[in-house]
């Protein structure tokens, strides 16, 4: 298994966030959560890397305790586990080709090579004419793709997709969606992606996940989950699917 | 240290405190001390440099060229070599500088400058500038020596002056003020001034003054007092009790040279103080109750009513006015009441004029009998020689009688006639020394009439003068008093010296005039005998007239030789020579001078009416307060300050006879500089105050634009010391423990310490100062100032959460993102600037 959460607890003040989350996602296999606003998706994905740390349970990624290591070991964790942030998270002094480029050059790589991988990384999200752009120069839909460059970048074991598209134009998700799907047909990387794209889902996804107030009701593939939803959440986004 | 080894933000921080500490302080140091340049350059062309002049003259800018004339004067005839410059002219007012060679840098030269430039034009005024010079102030002119003397002996002292009513001390450099300064402090805190606070308007200027020196003395022998100064009466501002001191006994003198009023109230009458009554003086038409008062009425105004009486005092009309003693009351608008009661007046001032009258009269007398006495007899020596020579005369009479005797012719009866022409002539000679002797006595017996009567007269002048209620009356009246006293004196022994010769001369008369008649008598005797015999026919027969005669005038003249010859010739001298001398020789009394000394006293006093001296004494009364206590009700006492108060307070108490009276210290005087070292002192505080400002500014500067930026960091990670999760059953100290976290939190500490340090070490640094503030006040105060920059941090310098968001995601440590995201992004100041030595994306 590449990723395995067992009993996954987060309180917000006196919100419970999660409730005793588990889940399991296979090497190579796509994952899409699905749910409500606040039904803990975000969270859910956050607590994997701890950019949330979670109150309780735990997260193994690769076979390594996650939620067991100390702060220069999760450090380095985390650096097999790329995250793309729905509103980009760019840093917006840098170029395309220095925001891909940074975490490799500050994780001790040259800036030769670095800044080659970083370009190939670009190219594969189709920006490789847009290098020196700075974020505030490029359309959402390219930052969230140079966002989505500087995770492949490091060439992740695992990518953890937050709602990507949900802050872009919907004419500019499209671009994103495209990305995306490439990068899930290519099967190399183990995905856990939270959308609310229920197209992109049932075409890309191996499994879907529906959660609902902190806990996964449902979960199996997505002809199953969408044709015989056994939840509550599940019966509403095969409604929404039919229409 | 270990971790300022490694490549840590903490070590950044370090840096930028350190370097940011630094850069401020000399910058802040350098700033302020052009800045101080600047100003010390500006005043030093107004004022000139430190110790450049010694005096300052100021005055009316339309009379500067006099002014200036006359300080120049002033300056070649007092202090040659002594340079004027003028200075600037500001609002109406120039000013000239004058800088004294340093020989007139002398006690004697500060103490009489303002005798020297006494007359300036222009309302010209000067101050004295000499550098380095401190000042004392609050000395009462009663010490001010005693302060001086102890002030001079200080080493670096050069000399003290009086500076209006201020010490001004001169110093030899200005690198001993301070310990000149912990001298005089010292010397300041030896002694001490306890002040008694009387009760308001209880006691009267005199009674205030009696009763200090009692307080004093009554201190004085108390464990550990052995210095008690009573310095009531010469408080601070000199000058002014000076005039109180001089009103009082100008108005105790005129009270005295009053004439004393007793009024006694009539069966049923009862007055008070400053009740007005009036009485028949020069007016015309006798006082009548119900009419209204004249100009020409006496009127008597009631100044004290006690157990002695009603006494009062004129304060219209003149004693001599006063034709009838019933005293009616005065009542509003002029009215004249009933009658009250009735004055008796004693009017000193005539008394006194009358004594000194008589006393000149006396001694002119006396002094006219001495000179006629000594015209006449021309003294002792020739009285005395008087005698010898009669007694030689009769001596030489007896052998004549006896030869005339002898040569009677048994059958004749006849002498021999060259016999009886010798014995007649010679009893002719003999009657005139003796009638020139009879004489002299008997002018020795009226000069000791006039004796007798100056005496009688002296005993009267000196009754009057010398009476209780006169000399009680001009007590402490200063030069009436004193010629008093030594008129009195003068008189005393007069009178004493011409007893002992008046004793004298009596001793003599007693002695001499049996003598006297008994040699008027022979003379008589012999003068009829010699008149009888004084015929050549005369016959002696024995039996006969004219044998008979003869034999009597022999008899006679054995009897006058027996009584001279048993006369102490050389006793009768001396005893007459000592009166003689006394009279006018070199142990007289000097009539004469005393007789110019009385007329200057009786001319000396005053021509007053008393209704004048009551209305100057009313006048003085307005001026210091009603006769009370002209120094603010209180009595002050300068002593050591090592005394037992708990002791002294009793002994000062007891001594006021009040238990209840307020005592408290104040201090022998007040240590100040003096203005223009003020203004230097300021000049040099201006760098340690302008590097504070600059210093404070860059403070805020760098919290706002660089540690703002790393304390919204610390926010935005909540880094805390304290355990993020304690399990409290209480929800209340949940939230108590929360907010706890939240104050302590590692923003605020980190703030709070940053912020202390820093500025604590800038100022130390930079040499700045801020008044009344110590460093560790500055550490409180620069650490309440980051708590603000911290409350306001986020505000201030925000962050993008979504840049740390996504540094955190790739796996990028703390340090790093504060270096290549969060502190590229922040506000520019030195931390970015010394960042960019650690970035790796530029």
């Amino acid at each position: 298994m590449m990723l395995q959460i067992h009993g996954l607890y987060k309180n917000y003040g006196h919100k419970r966030a999660l409730n005793g989350v588990d889940l399991e996602v296979a090497r190579g296999e796509t994952v899409v959560i699905m749910g409500p606003s606040g039904c803990g998706k975000s969270t859910t994905i956050r607590c994997i890397n701890r950019l949330t740390e979670p109150d309780a349970g735990e997260v193994i990624v690769g076979g390594q305790l996650i939620t067991g290591l100390d702060l220069p070991h999760l450090l380095e964790a985390r650096r097999k586990i790329g995250f793309v942030f729905q509103h980009f998270n760019l840093i917006q002094r840098l170029s395309a080709l220095d925001n891909v480029a940074m975490a490799l050059r500050l994780h001790g790589m040259d800036v030769e090579e670095a800044n080659g991988r970083a370009e190939i990384a670009l190219g594969k999200v189709g920006l490789g004419h847009k290098l020196r752009e700075k974020p505030n120069e490029l359309s959402g839909g390219e930052q969230q793709r140079v966002g989505i460059a500087r995770a492949l970048a490091l060439e992740p074991e695992i990518m953890l997709w937050d709602e990507p598209t949900a802050s872009l134009d919907p004419i500019l998700v499209g671009e994103v969606i495209e990305v995306m799907e490439e990068l899930v047909s290519e099967g190399r990387t183990t995905m856990v992606i939270v959308t609310h794209e229920l197209s992109f889902a049932r075409r890309a996804a191996d499994r879907i996940v529906f959660m609902d107030k902190g806990q996964i009701v449902e979960s199996g593939p997505p002809e199953i989950v969408f044709e015989q939803p056994v939840s509550e959440i599940g019966r509403k986004y095969q409604s929404l699917l039919r229409h | 240290m270990k971790i300022l080894r490694k490549d840590t933000f903490v070590k950044d921080i370090t840096i930028l405190l350190l370097v940011g500490i630094v850069v401020s302080a000399v910058f802040a140091a350098g700033f302020a001390m052009a800045t101080d340049k600047y100003f010390a350059k500006a005043v030093t062309g107004v004022i000139g440099d430190y110790g450049e002049y010694d005096l300052l003259f100021q005055g009316r800018e339309e009379l500067k060229t006099a002014l200036a004339r006359r300080i120049k004067e002033v300056i070649a005839e007092r202090f040659p070599g002594a340079t004027l410059k003028p200075g600037i002219t500001v609002a109406g007012k120039s000013t000239f500088f004058v800088t004294l060679p340093s020989k007139y840098h002398t006690k004697e030269v500060f103490d009489n400058l303002d005798y020297y430039f006494k007359s300036l034009p222009g309302s010209g005024s000067f101050s004295i500038m000499t550098e380095p010079k401190l000042h004392i102030t609050s000395i009462p002119s009663a010490i001010f020596d005693v302060i001086a003397s102890e002030v001079e002996k200080l080493p670096g002292v050069d000399f003290t002056f009086h500076d209006g009513s201020n010490m001004g001390v001169i110093m030899k450099s200005s690198k001993v003020a301070t310990e000149v300064e912990d001298g005089i402090k010292q010397i300041l805190n030896k002694y001490q001034i306890l002040e008694v606070r009387l009760e308001k308007g209880s006691y009267s200027s005199e009674d205030l003054l009696t009763l200090s020196k009692n307080v004093s003395q009554s201190l004085i022998g108390i464990k550990g007092i052995d210095y008690a100064k009573d310095i009531t009466m010469s408080g601070s501002s000199g000058d002014y009790q000076y005039l109180m001191n001089t009103l009082s006994e100008v108005k105790k003198f005129l009270l005295s040279y009053a004439a004393e009023v007793k009024v006694v109230p009539a069966e049923g009458q009862t007055l008070e103080v400053g009740d007005l009554l009036v009485l028949n003086g020069k007016n015309e038409k006798p006082l009548k109750a119900g009419g209204v008062m004249e100009p020409l009425n006496v009127v008597v105004k009631v100044t004290s009513v006690d157990s002695s009486g009603v006494q009062g005092l004129i304060i219209q009309g003149d004693a001599e006015y006063l034709t009838d003693m019933s005293a009616y009351k005065l009542l509003t608008n002029d009215k004249i009441g009933s009658v009250v009661g009735t004055v008796e007046v004693s009017s000193r001032k005539a008394q006194l004029v009358y004594a000194m009258d008589q006393g000149v009269k006396l001694l002119t007398k006396l002094d006219q009998a001495v000179e006629d006495y000594n015209n006449s007899t021309g003294g002792a020596g020739l009285t005395v020689s008087g005698i010898e020579k009669a007694y030689k005369q009769l001596v030489q009479v007896k052998q004549a009688l006896g030869g005339m005797k002898s040569g009677i012719n048994g059958l004749t009866g006849k002498v021999d006639n060259s016999s009886l022409s010798k014995m007649v002539n010679l009893i002719s000679g003999v009657g005139d020394d003796l009638d020139y002797l009879a004489k002299n006595f008997g002018r020795v017996q009226i000069l000791e009439n006039r004796f007798e009567q100056a005496l009688n007269g002296l005993d009267t002048a000196q009754l009057v003068i010398g009476s209780p209620m006169l000399q009680n009356a001009f007590s402490g009246t200063g030069g009436v008093f004193d010629k008093l006293v030594s008129l009195n004196d003068q008189l005393t022994s007069v009178e004493e010296s011409l007893r002992s010769r008046v004793q004298k001369l009596d001793d003599f008369i007693n002695q001499f005039n049996p003598l006297v008649s008994v040699l008027v008598s022979w003379r008589n005797k012999a003068n009829a005998f010699a008149e009888q015999v004084n015929d050549f026919g005369a016959v002696f027969t024995p039996g006969s007239e004219n044998y008979e005669q003869m034999m009597d005038l022999i008899d006679s003249t054995d009897e006058v030789l027996s009584g001279i010859t048993g006369f102490d010739m050389d006793e009768v001298k001396s005893g007459l020579s000592v009166v003689t001398d006394r009279i006018f020789g070199s142990d007289k009394v000097d009539l004469s001078a005393l007789i110019t000394e009385l007329e200057k006293v009786k001319n000396s006093l005053p021509n007053l009416l008393d209704e004048e001296i009551g209305n100057s004494v009313e006048l003085i009364d307005k001026y210091v307060g009603g006769g009370d206590a002209s120094t603010g009700d209180r009595i002050q006492i300068f002593t050591k300050a090592n005394v037992d108060r708990t002791v002294v307070d009793a002994a000062i108490k007891d001594a006021v006879g009040d238990s209840e009276v307020g005592i408290s210290t104040l201090p022998a005087g007040t240590i100040q500089l003096d203005v223009r070292g003020e203004l230097y002192k300021i000049l040099g505080e201006v760098r340690s105050v302008i590097a504070a400002l600059v210093v404070t500014i860059l403070w805020i500067l760098t919290f706002i634009l660089d540690h703002s930026l790393i304390i919204s960091m610390l926010k935005q990670m909540r880094f805390s010391f304290l355990p993020k999760h304690v399990d409290f059953r209480s929800g209340l100290m949940k939230k108590g423990y929360q907010l706890i976290q939240k104050i302590f939190s590692a923003a605020n500490l980190y703030a709070f310490v940053i912020g202390g340090v820093w500025l604590v070490m800038t100022f130390w640094l930079a040499g700045a100062e801020v008044p009344y503030l110590q460093l560790w006040h500055l550490g409180i105060i620069g650490g309440v100032l980051g708590i603000f920059i911290s409350i306001l941090a986020e505000k201030i310098n925000p962050i993008n959460q979504d840049e740390i968001m996504a540094g955190l995601s790739l796996g990028l440590p703390f340090k790093t993102i504060m270096r290549e995201i969060v502190i590229p992004a922040g506000r520019p100041g030195m931390l970015q600037i010394l960042n960019r030595w650690k970035m790796q994306l530029r």
